[in-house]
């Protein structure tokens, strides 16, 4: 083998070399650790009738709704809330008519005024917002909130079974 | 007596049975709908153009839960990203009492018991977590997000991307019905593939030795202003860094090419050296043996 041409070789290996590690686009994740976080939460019952209702005057429901954060969660939880208008064929009553607060037992209807009033948008329950006698944030572990709900039907508001559906949502606290 | 016996057994089997039924009824009037997540990762360092997953998990507890969860997943991530999930949305449809009802779902959840000890072999798509509770291990169902990070992420940026649970029950009677939701966030910090550490600024020796009360005020203002350029800065610095280093690897393989041509070119063939001292050294020895017979 020529002398020339194994220089050649190595000069040529040794460059492939820089140019490899120029050209090498490495890429990696890394995950940081930290302990599972477990969310389990029971609404119950699963839904609620409200009393038969004149226009301009409100009812609160005799049932509440129970949430509860179970003992399969590792962190407390905050309660979120919202909801899409009432619909009965093709009249509707405005989500915001519907009032919600956290109590043990059924509040008074005056309770039920703004601004706990629930919106289409995820409103958060708060010291200011929702909690009453109980509080829906910060639920501990094993613990259970009473949520109760009063709607007001507008002046004007047609005759019908009017139905909707909340989502409650359940966050880290 | 024996009459009364027998009357008093049948009024009590009765009244059991009676109340049973009723205890089975009440539980059927008011079901509980239950919704149980895990999320174990919520955040992660990724180069740009990475590949990565996380998993999600769903369960419910047959002691919290009574109604199966139709759980519809949506995402949210930075554009030019591309983020999907597994399993997909499709649709399912479903006899509810007898009612057959259509519904968009990634997956469903159904109520299961804990159970003291992991089954073998397991439930296929079934995972076996321990309850923080201590009370057993949940059959979980896996929901698994898929991320592709663009190349041209920028390194040093975070981002989110979110991850929203929505679970829906069926068979709800009343003026108002629930579903659950749950969102889950996860960060992604992108760095560079190759960790580097350069000195940005000199340390003004002449400023501080000058100055003595005036300086020390500039100084503490500045570290307090530095916070947040330091890190903008450092970031366009790393990013002309690897400019720098890739033009000078450029340049090291141009003088490498270079130097292969050099040395093809005008170092002489490895035989011809060799040849031509072999050639020499015949020629050499045969004018030895011309002389020595001349002077015989």
């Amino acid at each position: 083998m020529e002398f020339r041409y194994a220089i050649l070789m190595l000069v040529l290996l040794f460059g492939m070399g820089f140019v490899n590690a120029a050209t090498t686009y490495s890429t990696s994740v890394s995950f940081s650790v930290s302990v599972a976080e477990f969310i389990d939460v029971t609404v119950s019952p699963g839904s609620i009738t409200l009393p038969t209702i004149n226009p301009t005057e409100n009812g609160t429901a005799t049932t509440p709704i129970v949430v509860t954060n179970t003992a399969n969660s590792n962190v407390p939880i905050t309660i979120s809330v919202n909801g899409s208008n009432f619909v009965s064929g093709s009249n509707t009553i405005a989500i915001t008519n519907l009032r919600m607060r956290a109590n043990s037992a059924m509040p008074d209807a005056s309770a039920f005024v703004d601004p706990h009033f629930i919106s289409t948008t995820m409103q958060s329950c708060s010291a200011s917002l929702y909690s009453l006698g109980q509080n829906c944030y910060n639920i501990p572990v094993g613990s259970s909130v009473n949520l109760w709900f009063n709607l007001y039907v507008p002046g004007g508001q047609p005759a019908g079974t009017y139905t909707t559906s909340l989502t409650i949502k359940a966050d880290r606290a | 007596m024996k009459n009364r016996f027998v009357f008093s057994f049948i009024f009590i089997l009765f009244s059991l049975i009676f109340i049973s039924i009723a205890y089975a009824q009440t539980n059927q009037s008011e079901p509980k709908l239950s919704f149980g997540s895990i999320q174990y990762q919520k955040a992660a360092t990724a180069t740009p153009g990475a590949n990565f997953s996380f998993d999600l998990y769903f369960f419910i507890d047959q002691e919290y839960g009574t109604r199966t969860a139709h759980v519809q997943l949506g995402l949210n991530y930075p554009e030019g990203w591309n983020v999907y999930v597994i399993p997909s949305q499709k649709q399912y449809s479903w006899n509810i009492s007898g009612i057959i009802v259509n519904s968009t779902e990634n997956l469903y959840v159904d109520p299961r018991p804990l159970l003291q000890s992991i089954p073998e072999p397991g439930e296929e798509g079934i995972y076996y977590i321990a309850s923080p509770s201590g009370r057993g291990y949940l059959q979980a169902k896996k929901a698994t997000i898929y991320v592709e990070i663009p190349k041209d992420a920028k390194i040093g940026e975070s981002y989110q991307i979110s991850v929203s649970a929505k679970a829906n029950y069926f068979g709800g009677e009343g003026s108002i019905m629930f579903s659950q939701s749950r969102s889950f966030n996860f960060d992604v910090k992108i760095v560079a593939p190759q960790y580097t550490e350069q000195l940005v600024t000199e340390p003004k020796e002449k400023a501080t030795e000058n100055t003595t009360n005036a300086s020390s005020s500039n100084v503490s203002s500045n570290t307090s202003g530095i916070t947040g350029e330091q890190t903008s800065g450092n970031q366009s610095i790393s990013y002309q860094q690897n400019q720098l280093d890739m033009g000078m690897y450029i340049i090291i393989a141009a003088v490498i090419v270079a130097l292969a041509i050099i040395i093809t070119k005008y170092i002489p063939s490895s035989q011809k050296p060799y040849k031509k001292d072999y050639e020499k050294e015949i020629k050499k020895n045969q004018r030895s043996k011309k002389n020595d017979k001349n002077m015989e």
